[in-house]
């Protein structure tokens, strides 16, 4: 039912020259400097408009009274130099009309789904990547100096102007300032130790320079909206000077500070996004505004956002929100993580009775719900056992994926043995990327009960005298399921059916629920076995949120593997050698540790050090191949069950501008919070269809 | 009496300063802390923290320090005033976080308590007088159905009702104009388009249960001697029920009511989750949920201190009631 | 009267023994029921009160049969009836005769992809007999595992009587079964806080004093807890599942726990009753009487508050059984694979149930009825006790 869209030649090129950032491909040979400015490329074909040279023409009628009457300069002065174009997907919009939302989440998260902080945009589901409030950047040919360069006149929501010093502001008080530092953005991340260095060359001229190659800095910015999700990136110097302890006495510490200047809790802070927030209440409401200053226009030269303003309701109860849709009174909701596929046929029934459309974007996930062991538990018999392929590749035989796919996903997504997204660009560029997709796909995902047997009986797991399998020396094997007594009843219903599965073939299986709040320090200490309740949503590119390929942390398949990784370069290096890695603090391996070296994990943890430093994109590719491939052989580290479900959209119908599943250029990509839906299908184009 | 009071006064302030100890040590009881859920939120959004950024954000927190000093910086500035501030919310103080909500949740608890009792004694009373009648069948039946039925269920029942049905729009309590707006007759009309399923709610399962109590008490009274004597002095029947026999038998329902004082600002929680309506009790769940300490910590003291003058009024309303009762 | 026989004087003859019992005590000569004995004849005699007993232990026999009784086992997933409706019976035969057997049709199902539901065809011209006592799924009554059941359908098909769930299993199995442990482990929770709450509450009113005072005092701490961290904390402290530690085991230690806690409500409302007939003139004469202060406690001041008593072990029932699943999410309640009325219930909490599939909120009659029925026991306990009571 969902296919995966084709990447063809012309968009590869496309993004090659993008993310590249102007890189001419190592196989050339050229070492001179070479820049290329990316070129715009937002609209699709059939959109006649030439983006270049679009004169500000337009602007809301509720802002033209204010500037007749002379609360607001007129809308040239308003605009940046250069505005960024966004074209809506469907026509120009008409001004007017207001929003509603309900939300789940934090009554003040609608900033999540907009693009306004970002220097730079995802495009086409991550095909390519392009200038947010950045007008246009640069690399040298190692790709270790990186320039942006800002749109001149660009201004916050309360008209004075955001310029470099804003990004300096932020990386000097926020990131660097060790009283009030929350961690460096994995973005701008400090190699071997030494961070990159941010210099504002003018108001409107920023240089990163890193200590090595960072090929994927342009992807990486792209990531997140910033702002809300991820590091801020930039903040609005004058006005949060006022209340930092630095600057102002009155204050002795950071709290303040950070209240104010966070858009989603103080209402008329300055943002760079296309509404911004007047009115708020935690946990009840919040009331958005369109923001007179907003950096960007339509191809008729129009100011947006087209909607006057948006009114949000939280709403985190599931059946609540549920409510909500079908008495019309949500316009539109990407963030339906409440719902279930279950929900949607009373979803279907009401669309007459609420006005509203159901959608179906894809999430591009790389599987849903899915199963991982874990690699580093305490108990070395247990380790053995699950680090052992072929148990893994039994436990995963033994599932039948046609059953869940058609109970809990209503035959909607894809059977899968469980990787990355199916649309990431390591699955997609050409013939041998999809083959490879395909082959990891495939590894497991067959029901063959009969082949999960023997699998298990040639490893001397072996049916014992209560009828159950033992571990290969003859004592009892219970595999134990551990999940937060918090999941969602998705988790449960595979849960029963996986259960099902694998008492079929033997194994005994016991499913312990366990407070949510013990399950993490749990896990990561090794206690616990096997770990449901999460989804593989990465993307669009293997190497940009690499936790499920690499272990990187610890909440994943590998939690000491991932805290060798998280201590390095810390004090804690090298430290508490002469105790078990269980019983350091935290738990964790060491590099010379026989259970870390004698597994596969380090081979992972070497491509990929030398994967992020590649400027070479075909190279890059081939190195998170040979990861993919030490996930076949070894693993697999993970088993996954139905990927690439859809995910529920509501849009009312009298919004249009709202794209369809055929108008993405990749189906949707919903899943990885790294390409921000709604933000990248622009809803500040959304706007009434009788405002 | 005075003397009674004031010792019972005192016994408060100790009792208050007991469960300020075991309620914080309770609250941080669990493994884990707050910390473990702020670094799983960042990590879903892609901030891996490093093991430097987690000591940071554990002095930010102050979670390095021992649990006695986080107390110790909590209770020197409760008594003062300033609660602290909340972990989930952002650093928001706690004191604004609570203060939102604690006036609509008093004011939609106590009008549902009082149509809860307005019902349930006159509803328990008729039906202990009138034993094995109609009406009394269709009244047991009706309370049956409002004990068994879990009130969580009521309300999602009732909100589908209301909105396939009647077709009305349900959801929260204000619409959408009047939300940031300040207190207006027009606002708080368009709450009571709203709130009556809240109330409703509320309302049916504990009348149910309060007209049973009611119901089982006065039995008992009106089966003793007295109440055969007042009759036989030619007294009419109301007055023997009113006057005598009800009176004595409301002292369970004196301590019931007494008992209510914290419900009323915590609120039903599960009903106020299903109807998603903007009281304490769901906040205060979650802070417990996700050990944002100083805001729970916050609310059990809030809560505890009506517990405890809801027990001493009801104590004092009982010895006025009831000449029999005296207190040492 | 016989004649006395002036030339024999001898003892007069003793009189007749009289027609009934008489028991060794010297004072009274008449017929004597003990208390216990009276309360259960008066009770007996109660209309609605047999009804209540003998309802509840039909109830207990279903439900402990249950596995026996429902035609499938309550853990069969069944891909092909998922959220399927309640199987349509009818009493004509394929002939088309009425008749007493029940028929049901061959149904098919198909999963429409554009509506997201599962359509289930019935073919009316084949006809399936239900039958009494087949063969089916292996389950475990009691003690032994058996195949037969009392009645369902010989074949492929299932026979649903009220319906499947999300995931196919049958609604009339899962609810016989989860009446296992709704009705008595959590009964032995409401049992448990009752004893505690009379005793310790009628205790307090009855010293009255510092005795009172400290107890209301610990009550009131106790009653403060902050519960969700306090059940975490012991969450994370049991042991996890395995054989020897279900679901059931931790689930049972919950209640324990739980009752210990939530006795205090009942223990302030019987003190109140308590302190209005402390100085009463019955406890004065057995004051006077010596009896102990504990006895009197036990056998007369508990006693007069066996109304209340009631009325409030009858309403802590349904909280009981919705109760269990109040700590679900912090796992401590029923947790799948046990299945219980409260756990059925919380499953069936959505807006599609109500709108699409609302044989999902039958277990709610199941505890309606189940109030009801020990309600009626208890209103006819309480006139069987009350000496005033005609």
């Amino acid at each position: 039912m969902s296919e995966t869209k084709k990447m063809d030649r012309r968009s590869f090129l496309r993004l090659s020259a993008l993310t590249a950032g102007g890189v001419i491909l190592a196989s050339c040979g050229k070492q001179e400097e070479e820049v290329i400015t990316p070129v715009d490329e937002t609209q699709p074909e059939d959109v006649v408009t030439e983006p270049e040279d679009v004169e500000p023409a337009g602007e809301s009628p509720v802002l033209a009274e204010k500037v007749a009457s002379g609360e607001l300069p007129p809308l040239a002065e308003r605009l940046p130099e250069v505005p960024l174009v966004l074209t809506p997907v469907n026509t120009i919009g008409k001004f007017g009309g207001r929003m509603k939302m309900a939300h789940w989440w934090h009554a003040g998260g609608m900033a999540a789904g907009m693009y306004g902080h970002s220097p730079l945009r995802w495009v086409d589901d991550g095909l390519g990547v392009e200038p947010g409030h950045v007008e246009s950047w640069s690399a040298n040919a190692d790709t270790s100096v990186w320039t942006f360069n800002f749109r001149k006149g660009l201004k916050w929501s309360d008209g004075s102007p955001c310029t470099t010093a804003d990004v300096l502001y932020w990386w000097e008080e926020m990131v660097l300032e060790p009283e009030h530092s929350t961690g460096v953005p994995s973005e701008l991340p400090a190699i071997g130790g030494v961070l990159p260095v941010l210099t504002a060359i003018d108001e409107y001229t920023l240089e990163i320079k890193f200590p090595a190659p960072s090929p994927l800095t342009a992807k990486r910015l792209a990531m997140w909206t910033n702002g809300t999700i991820g590091f801020r990136w930039i903040a609005p110097a004058e006005y949060a000077k006022q209340f930092n302890p630095k600057f102002n006495s009155e204050y002795t510490d950071y709290v303040d500070h950070d209240i104010m200047i966070n858009q989603q809790i103080t209402p008329g802070c300055p943002c760079l996004t296309a509404w911004m927030m007047t009115a708020f209440t935690e946990g009840e409401f919040s009331t958005w505004e369109r923001n007179p200053y907003y950096y960007c226009v339509d191809p008729a030269g129009n100011q947006l956002p087209y909607v006057d303003g948006v009114d949000v309701q939280a709403s985190p109860d599931a059946q609540f929100f549920l409510l909500q849709v079908m008495q019309g009174s949500v316009s539109w909701e990407v963030y339906t993580y409440q719902l279930t596929l279950g929900d949607v046929s009373t979803l279907l029934d009401g669309q007459e009775a609420g006005n509203y459309e159901v959608r179906f974007w894809d999430t591009g996930s790389g599987t849903g719900m899915m199963y991982f062991w874990n690699h580093d538990i305490a108990d070395p018999k247990r380790r053995e056992l699950y680090r052992n392929p072929k148990f893994k590749g039994a436990m995963s035989l033994a599932l039948n994926r046609a059953d869940i796919k058609r109970i809990v996903y209503y035959d909607t997504g894809t059977e899968t043995t469980g990787s990355m997204s199916p649309k990431a660009i390591e699955f997609n560029f050409n013939d041998e990327a999809r083959q490879h997709y395909e082959k990891f796909r495939t590894l497991y995902v067959d029901y063959d009960p009969e082949r999960a047997k023997e699998m298990l009986d040639e490893i001397g797991c072996t049916v014992g005298d209560n009828g159950f399998r033992t571990f290969p020396d003859g004592s009892e094997l219970i595999v134990r399921i551990d999940i937060g007594a918090d999941a969602a009843g998705e988790a449960i219903q595979v849960l029963e059916i996986a259960q099902k599965n694998w008492t079929d073939i033997g194994l005994q299986i016991v499913v312990n629920q366990i407070p949510p709040s013990d399950f993490g320090p749990s896990w990561r200490a090794g206690q616990l076995e096997f770990r449901t309740a999460w989804e593989v949503g990465d993307g669009p590119d293997h190497l940009l949120f690499p936790s499920w390929v690499v272990a990187d942390e610890s909440e994943r398949w590998a939690p000491l593997c991932g805290a060798l990784r998280l201590n390095a370069g810390t004090a804690n290096e090298g430290t508490q050698l002469d105790l078990s890695p269980w019983d350091r603090t935290p738990a964790r391996f060491d590099v010379n540790d026989p259970e870390y070296t004698e597994s596969a994990i380090p081979q992972l943890h070497a491509l990929y050090d030398q994967a992020i430093f590649e400027p070479d994109e075909i190279k890059r590719m081939e190195l998170v191949w040979q990861m993919n491939e030490i996930h076949m052989t070894e693993g697999p580290y993970f088993i996954g069950t139905v990927g690439n479900t859809p995910r529920i959209i509501i849009v009312s119908k009298d919004l249009e501008n709202v794209p369809t599943r055929d108008q993405l250029a990749l189906g949707g990509f919903c899943n990885p919070w790294i390409i921000p839906y709604p933000a990248i299908t622009n809803p500040e184009t959304y706007s009434f269809k009788n405002a | 009496m005075i003397n009674y009071i004031l010792r019972r006064i005192g016994y408060m302030l100790v009792t208050l300063v007991i469960i300020a100890v075991l309620g914080y040590i309770i609250i941080e009881l669990p493994s884990g802390s707050y910390l473990e859920y702020e670094i799983n939120r960042l990590r879903q959004q892609g901030g891996n923290l490093s093991q430097d950024q987690i000591r940071s954000l554990e002095i930010r927190y102050g979670l390095n320090d021992p649990a006695y000093v986080r107390f110790w910086k909590w209770i020197s500035g409760f008594v003062v005033g300033d609660f602290g501030v909340s972990f989930q919310y952002q650093q928001q103080p706690v004191r604004s976080l609570i203060g939102q909500r604690l006036l609509l949740t008093i004011g939609i608890s106590t009008f549902s308590l009082f149509l809860a009792w307005g019902i349930a004694v006159p509803v328990g009373v008729y039906s202990a007088t009138h034993r094995y009648t109609i009406p009394d069948y269709i009244i047991t039946v009706i309370q049956f159905l409002g004990l068994s039925i879990p009130s969580f269920l009521v309300a999602l029942v009732l909100m589908v009702f209301a909105q396939r049905v009647l077709g009305q729009e349900v959801g929260g309590l204000f619409s959408e104009q009047y939300r940031a707006a300040p207190w207006s007759f027009a606002k708080f009309a368009d709450m009571l388009k709203k709130v009556w399923i809240p109330i409703l709610v509320i309302a049916f399962g504990s009348t149910a249960g309060l007209s049973r109590i009611m119901r089982a008490n006065l039995l008992d009274v009106l089966g003793m001697q007295y109440i055969q004597t007042a009759r036989s002095k030619g007294l009419k029947e109301s007055k023997v029920v009113w006057k005598h026999a009800v009176k004595n038998a409301m002292h369970p329902l004196i301590m019931i009511l007494g008992g209510s004082l914290p419900g009323i600002i915590s609120g039903e929680t599960v009903v106020a989750i299903v109807l998603n309506l903007p009281t304490v009790g769901p906040m205060y769940f979650q802070a417990q949920m996700n050990q944002d300490v100083y805001l729970a910590a916050s609310f059990l003291m809030f809560l505890s201190i009506l517990g405890l003058l809801g027990n001493l009024i009801a104590d004092i309303v009982l010895a006025w009631v009831d000449p029999r009762i005296r207190y040492e | 009267m016989s004649e006395i026989n002036l030339t024999n004087p001898q003892a007069p003859e003793p009189p007749e023994k009289p027609a009934f019992e008489v028991f060794d005590d010297p004072v009274s000569d008449v017929g004597e029921l003990s208390q216990w004995q009276l309360m259960r004849i008066r009770f007996s005699k109660n209309k609605l009160a047999m009804i209540g007993l003998i309802g509840m232990a039909v109830i207990y026999l279903i439900v402990f049969l249950g596995e026996f009784i429902a035609p499938n086992w309550y853990q069969h997933q069944n891909r092909d009836y998922i959220y399927g409706p309640p199987t349509p019976i009818t009493f004509r035969n394929p002939e088309g005769k009425l008749g007493l057997r029940p028929y049901t049709y061959a149904t098919t199902t198909e999963l429409n992809t554009e509506t997201f539901k599962f359509e289930f065809t019935p073919d009316y011209d084949q006809k399936i007999a239900v039958k009494f006592f087949v063969r089916g799924d292996t389950v475990r009554v009691l003690f032994w595992d058996t195949d037969l059941h009392l009645f369902g359908l010989e074949g492929d098909q299932r026979f649903y009587v009220l319906g499947a769930d999300g995931l196919g299993r049958d609604m009339f199995a899962r609810i016989l079964v989860g009446g296992q442990i709704s009705s008595t482990v959590g009964l032995f929770g409401v049992a448990l806080s009752i004893i505690l709450g009379s005793v310790l509450g009628t205790a307090s009113g009855f010293f009255g004093g510092i005795v009172d005072d400290m107890m209301q005092r610990a009550i009131e701490v106790l009653g403060a807890f902050p519960q969700i961290p306090l059940w975490a904390a012991l969450a994370a402290a049991l042991p996890p599942i395995s054989q020897d530690f279900t679901v059931i085991h931790r689930y049972f230690l919950i209640t324990v726990v739980l009752s210990v806690v939530g006795w205090t409500g009942l223990a302030r409302q019987l003190r109140a009753k308590v302190m209005a007939y402390r100085n009463a003139d019955f406890s004065q004469a057995a004051l006077a009487a010596g009896s102990t202060d504990w006895r009197i406690i036990l056998t007369h001041m508990v006693p007069n508050g066996a109304s209340h008593i009631i009325v409030i072990g009858a309403l802590s029932i349904p909280g009981m059984i919705l109760g269990e699943t109040a700590l679900s999410f912090l796992g401590l309640g029923i947790l799948p694979p046990a299945v219980s009325w409260g756990s059925l219930l919380t499953d069936a909490q959505q807006v599609r149930v109500v709108v699409q599939h609302p044989w999902l909120l039958i277990p709610a009659l199941a505890v309606v009825i189940t109030v009801l029925l020990f309600s009626l026991i208890g209103d006819g306990l309480r006139d069987a006790v009350d000496p005033y009571s005609i």
